[in-house]
């Protein structure tokens, strides 16, 4: 029985550790894995990724935002534990060098293709790299799953405790899914971020607004930042005027010499060098 | 003072599920041997029982109650494996025949006799076609018979009847062709019906990995190749006959894996005419090191679940084909398309089991932190600016006016970063053609980095195709990669 006397509500939720309120934010007996951006750990349940359930990202377009958001939590999954990670499905072909500045050991990645629009064996491979005990991770595409595949992939995931990440285009947002955290994915052409990301589904309350998250590597956006302040100093030279430029550009922390980036520059300019 | 046990197994009597194989007791007893060939050499088949002479290995098992325990777990995690139910029993005693005869007895039901002598008559094989007439002279045990004169048993009875006892009795010399299993297990299979479709085999074929199963357990060593032939009904104008070869990166004791990939392979049949046959082979096998650690041990089971690796591989491989299961593997090169190649993972299994199970953990940790201490940090190597998707093929970009498009307008952000393989670099192309490598183009590039309307990034390249204008008036751009 509830009772509303003050002594109850100060009780520690001890016993009722498995109950959930659905104002709050859930998942607190989940085991998560931080995903490297302290935004998004604060919003999803569990302070992370989700061990052991189905992670459903969906965007516009497959093989644009994947590797920014999954490499940093992958990378710390492949440090615990010298276990594989499997794609199924992958749009493109990894590039090596770049994951590998990621952080990323492609040596114990293995990516399985489908014969394109052969659904079954795709769900088949990615059951099958869920239980196989030498695999920690799976990363999959696949654009025609239904409700009821899902569903399977998620208890899979769920026995054998593996971090799944199913991609699937912006279409299926309205169709019902067993997976417990979903989100939906759009690039933005915005210099402080490169990804705008909404949680749609969570154990929890709806997110307020989507987080803008900076995906790209660091020496990447510093040189995109770097190209950006020479075409405004090149402009300015040529006497063209201000209003040409966005304003998102004129309100960027760049043009102080203190800023990360300028540091960052400096450090890569001083190894470039020695 | 020898020691030996005689070993029945039967099927049992109490309904089993439909999906289990049923074998005929020739067969199990003939497995049974094989299993107890693991424990000694000293293995004959005798009537509806196996015999072994275990006095050799008494020490080594640690006596007879942990070896008849051992011998008890092998053959319950043998029926096990494969799905079996049979009934086992055992008896021992200090001759073969002892054993035997007590073993007889107890399938009766009887209460086991404490002494030799209060055997029944009927438990000794040589008495049986004389049961009737020693029955009316009142032999019942084989003490009756040891009391009669020898020489009148001898003119009655015949000297088989003598030999048999004097053996039961150890004062001839115990002795039988003792089992040996052969090189290559080779067995043939009749099916009960025509077969048409070729996963319907699968029956067949797990009737027979039972026995193959067996006999690896005998022979202490594991699977890692073998063939399967069946035989094509002769009145169709086809081959007679159609074979498959299944081969596993890690010899293999516990065929539920090789079970699986040959229903991969098999699924993937056609059989051009009905089957009446099948027959199966070995091709190669491995002595495992430590056999009874690699079947017997509770620890190994209870740490594994689910399939290892290997595993994994080999079953994708099987229903997708090799070239569609992929490991990364990294070359010295600077042209994009070259500094990977992705191979098929089951060429590079022993490495990539490598990486998953580092020999020496110790050095290699300290190995690595050197590594570390050396290389820039991550994050500023100029790998960093390289795209995480690569297209296998450069796609060609329209174009508006002297500017790449792709799904609508493109902005450029960065670059020109040049690339050129010319003279120089391909002086060494030469070797590596003859050494069957890929030949190395020209390239002569100039790479931007192009932003989409939709906000990603692309890895756009322009082929120089000449210093003079007109050269650089028709430019052509392919994009070669996504940043995500």
């Amino acid at each position: 029985m509830l009772s509303p006397t003050p002594a109850a509500r100060a009780l520690p939720d001890l016993a009722n550790a498995h109950v959930w309120r659905a104002g709050e934010l859930g998942g607190a007996s989940v085991q998560t894995i931080a995903t490297g951006y302290a935004a998004l750990d604060a919003v999803l349940p569990g302070g992370g990724w989700p061990r052991g359930a189905l992670i459903e990202l969906l965007q516009p377009q497959a093989g644009v935002h994947e590797w920014g958001l999954a490499a940093p939590a992958l990378a710390a999954l492949q440090a615990q534990a010298r276990e594989l990670t499997v794609l199924v499905g992958a749009p493109w072909l990894p590039f090596g060098p770049a994951l590998g500045a990621r952080s990323l050991d492609m040596r114990r990645l293995l990516s399985i293709e489908a014969k394109p629009g052969d659904a079954p064996s795709q769900l088949w491979a990615t059951r099958e790299a869920l239980q196989c005990a030498d695999v920690h991770s799976v990363l999959a595409w696949l654009p025609d799953a239904r409700s009821a595949h899902l569903r399977r992939l998620q208890i899979a995931a769920h026995a054998h405790h593996k971090l799944l990440f199913v991609f699937r285009p912006l279409r299926a947002q309205q169709e019902s899914s067993p997976a417990p955290l979903r989100l939906r994915l759009e690039g933005v052409a915005d210099e402080a971020g490169s990804l705008r990301v909404d949680v749609f589904k969570r154990r929890g309350p709806p997110l307020a607004e989507p987080l803008l998250l900076d995906t790209r590597p660091a020496r990447l956006a510093a040189m995109l930042a770097a190209s950006r302040e020479r075409a405004r100093r090149q402009r300015e030279e040529a006497g063209v005027p201000a209003p040409l430029l966005l304003p998102s550009l004129v309100s960027l922390p760049l043009t102080s010499p203190q800023s990360p980036i300028h540091a960052l520059l400096d450090r890569i300019a001083h190894l470039d060098h020695h | 003072m020898r020691c030996w046990i005689a070993l029945h197994i039967s099927t049992t009597t109490e309904v089993a599920p439909s999906a289990l194989p049923v074998l005929d007791a020739a067969v199990l007893q003939q497995a049974a041997a094989s299993l107890a060939l693991g424990l000694t050499p000293r293995v004959a088949l005798v009537d509806e029982a196996v015999l072994m002479d275990v006095t050799g290995s008494l020490r080594l098992f640690g006596g007879l109650a942990r070896l008849m325990q051992l011998l008890a777990q092998r053959l319950a995690a043998f029926l096990d494996e494969n799905g079996l139910r049979a009934e086992i029993r055992r008896a021992q005693g200090a001759t073969s025949l002892i054993a035997l005869g007590r073993l007889r007895q107890q399938g009766e039901g009887g209460a086991v006799k404490k002494r030799v002598a209060e055997l029944p008559m009927h438990t000794l094989t040589a008495a049986r076609p004389h049961l009737g007439v020693l029955e009316r002279i009142g032999c019942r045990t084989w003490d009756d018979l040891l009391r009669l004169p020898r020489d009148g048993v001898a003119r009655r009875f015949g000297a088989e009847l003598l030999q048999a006892l004097d053996r039961a009795r150890g004062s001839a010399p115990d002795d039988y062709e003792w089992l040996l299993l052969p090189e290559y297990f080779e067995e043939k299979l009749e099916l009960n019906a025509l077969v048409t479709h070729a996963p319907a085999l699968m029956a067949g074929v797990e009737r027979l990995l039972v026995q193959l199963h067996a006999w690896l357990l005998g022979c202490q060593s594991g699977l890692s190749a073998l063939k399967i032939t069946w035989h094509l009904d002769k009145r169709r104008d086809v081959p007679p006959t159609g074979e498959l070869e299944v081969r596993t990166a890690q010899p293999a004791q516990d065929l539920r894996h090789v079970a699986r990939l040959i229903a991969e392979h098999l699924a993937q049949q056609k059989l051009p005419a009905p089957v009446h046959s099948l027959a199966l082979q070995s091709l190669a096998t491995e002595p495992l090191a430590d056999a009874a650690a690699a079947t017997g041990s509770l620890l190994m089971e209870a740490r594994k679940q689910g399939d290892s690796a290997v595993e994994l591989v080999e079953r994708l491989s099987a229903r997708l084909g090799d070239a569609r299961v992929r490991a990364w593997r990294p070359c010295a090169d600077h042209r994009p398309e070259l500094m990977q190649r992705w191979v098929p993972a089951r060429e590079v299994m022993s490495s990539i089991s490598a990486q998953l199970n580092p020999a020496r953990p110790g050095r290699k940790r300290v190995k690595a932190t050197s590594k570390n201490a050396d290389s820039p940090p991550l994050e500023t190597r100029t790998e960093a600016l390289y795209p995480a998707w690569l297209l296998p093929e450069p796609i060609k970009l329209a174009t508006a006016g002297n500017n790449p498009v792709y799904q609508g307008p493109l902005r450029r952000l960065a670059g020109p970063q040049r690339l050129e393989a010319a003279e120089w670099l391909l002086a060494g192309s030469e070797a590596a053609r003859d050494a069957g490598l890929s030949p190395k183009p020209r390239a002569l590039r100039d790479y931007f980095i192009y932003r989409t309307q939709q906000g990603g990034l692309l890895w756009v390249y322009s082929e120089r195709l000449g210093a003079t204008p007109e050269g650089a008036r028709q430019r052509a751009w392919y994009l070669h990669g996504f940043f995500a």
